[in-house]
């Protein structure tokens, strides 16, 4: 567990400060975040993806229950010509992760508004009437964007489920 | 082969809230349990999967989990081991570590998992320990050599301010307080490497606040994107007990251009868009 600490802390703590208003929430969550990894450490599955998503999901998870139960959300920021700096030049951690580099590359195919529905979800923690509220879009419309956007970075991904007992050596 | 999710639209859908929304209601609860249970997808964390991978490729550049979180969740860990029952504790074999391409596997990933399954906890730490061993001895241990990240675990936040003052791509500017009282007395420096994306701002004589109130926050203009939108780098408190406090900066986006960094005095929690009623200091980058 010291292991998995080293290994995944400064992403989970990266992650935290990203979702979260301040150091101290940030520091809680992280404790939150580490014990459901613990608890959920016999789940991983190496055929479904690499343990960074699978922590990465455990946090983001974590993560969006702290800010709906704070019934506040994370921030917002509008950019004007609707362009994901985030994405379009991923940082080190998604050097580290090829399932990441492959997400952001396929997430840079979609339709600018489309991705910006995608950047204030997944990015910036806001939920799907958030998002309307922010984008002055009709709820509907910021789901069905949501829903394709996530389906489209999936199917670029070309994540495709193997059976375990199809992966060989 | 398991059936898809693909498959089922509503399923798609209530997947896709639970993501990006956390929370279900009663009804959608039942339902996406019910669907759930109809067939043995394959594929149902994959919603959830895709919006890690996303998150991960935006997060930006690591940053160093604090040392006095470290220390505290190494207790944890330690309590967590003793306390947990034995199905629960397993070990994240390092060896399995990094790899990102589930559809290339290098090894034969289902035999390792159950291996490493509802070991004692008594024993994990040399079941780890021997793992490591025989995993690099085969030859495809992908762990990535991590000495300064290891080491920036381990210094104080001060310290780490310092360490990355002396990186030539650095910017530093002293604050230039205003009129606020608030900002009478204050004090202090904002530290930013444009290259790693981190920073630091430090301040000294800043009023102390009550966090149940109101909170300061950290704005960072970027030129790339206007004046109009600043880019949030997160709220802090100055606590009364005086004295030096350096913080880190955690820009919410991308900064290509820090033109100037400012800090206003916000309502507790912050805000999504200031009104810059109360700006306390300023620090401007761009000399024109």
């Amino acid at each position: 567990m010291r292991e998995c600490i080293d290994q995944f802390g400064s992403l989970i703590w990266s992650i935290a400060r990203r979702l979260t208003r301040s150091h101290a929430d940030a520091e809680d969550a992280v404790q939150e975040i580490f014990t459901d990894i613990w608890r959920s450490a016999a789940r991983f599955d190496p055929a479904q993806g690499s343990e960074k998503v699978f922590v990465a999901t455990i946090a983001r998870r974590r993560l969006i229950d702290r800010l709906r139960r704070a019934g506040r959300h994370a921030t917002t920021e509008l950019t004007d010509e609707m362009e994901s700096l985030a994405w379009s030049d991923p940082g080190t951690q998604a050097e580290t992760c090829a399932e990441a580099q492959t997400a952001a590359k396929a997430v840079m195919q979609l339709r600018p508004e489309q991705r910006q529905v995608l950047e204030l979800g997944l990015l910036q923690g806001l939920s799907h009437s958030e998002i309307a509220e922010a984008l002055k879009m009709p709820l509907g419309t910021v789901k069905t964007m949501m829903r394709r956007g996530l389906l489209q970075v999936r199917q670029i991904m070309g994540i495709s489920i193997t059976p375990v007992d199809e992966v060989q050596p | 082969m398991s059936p898809s999710i693909l498959g089922n639209d509503r399923l798609v859908e209530l997947l896709v809230q639970r993501a990006i929304d956390g929370m279900l209601n009663a009804d959608e609860r039942m339902q996406l349990k019910q669907l759930l249970a109809q067939e043995p997808y394959g594929d149902s964390d994959q919603i959830d999967q895709t919006a890690a991978a996303l998150l991960i490729a935006g997060a930006g550049d690591e940053e160093p989990l604090p040392a006095t979180l470290r220390n505290k969740l190494l207790q944890q860990a330690d309590a967590f081991s003793a306390s947990a029952p034995r199905s629960v504790v397993r070990n994240i074999s390092p060896a399995q570590r990094s790899q990102p391409a589930p559809k290339e596997p290098a090894f034969p990933a289902s035999g390792r998992a159950k291996r490493t399954i509802q070991m004692p906890p008594a024993k994990v730490a040399w079941f780890a320990a021997a793992a490591s061993v025989l995993l690099a001895i085969a030859g495809w241990w992908p762990r990535m050599t991590g000495g300064p990240e290891q080491t920036a675990q381990t210094l104080t936040v001060q310290e780490q301010r310092a360490q990355l003052a002396t990186k030539p791509s650095v910017v530093k500017r002293d604050w230039t307080a205003t009129a606020e009282a608030a900002a009478q007395s204050a004090e202090g420096d904002v530290v930013w490497d444009p290259e790693s994306q981190t920073g630091y701002i430090r301040f000294s004589g800043l009023a102390p606040n009550d966090p149940r109130k109101q909170q300061y926050q950290l704005w960072i203009f970027d030129a790339a994107r206007g004046d109009k939108y600043p880019v949030d780098g997160g709220v802090f408190d100055i606590p009364a007990a005086g004295g030096e406090v350096v913080v880190p900066i955690q820009a919410r986006l991308p900064v290509r251009d820090a033109a100037m960094f400012a800090v206003t005095l916000e309502r507790a929690g912050g805000v999504v868009v200031s009104e810059r009623e109360h700006i306390v200091v300023l620090a401007k980058v761009a000399s024109g």
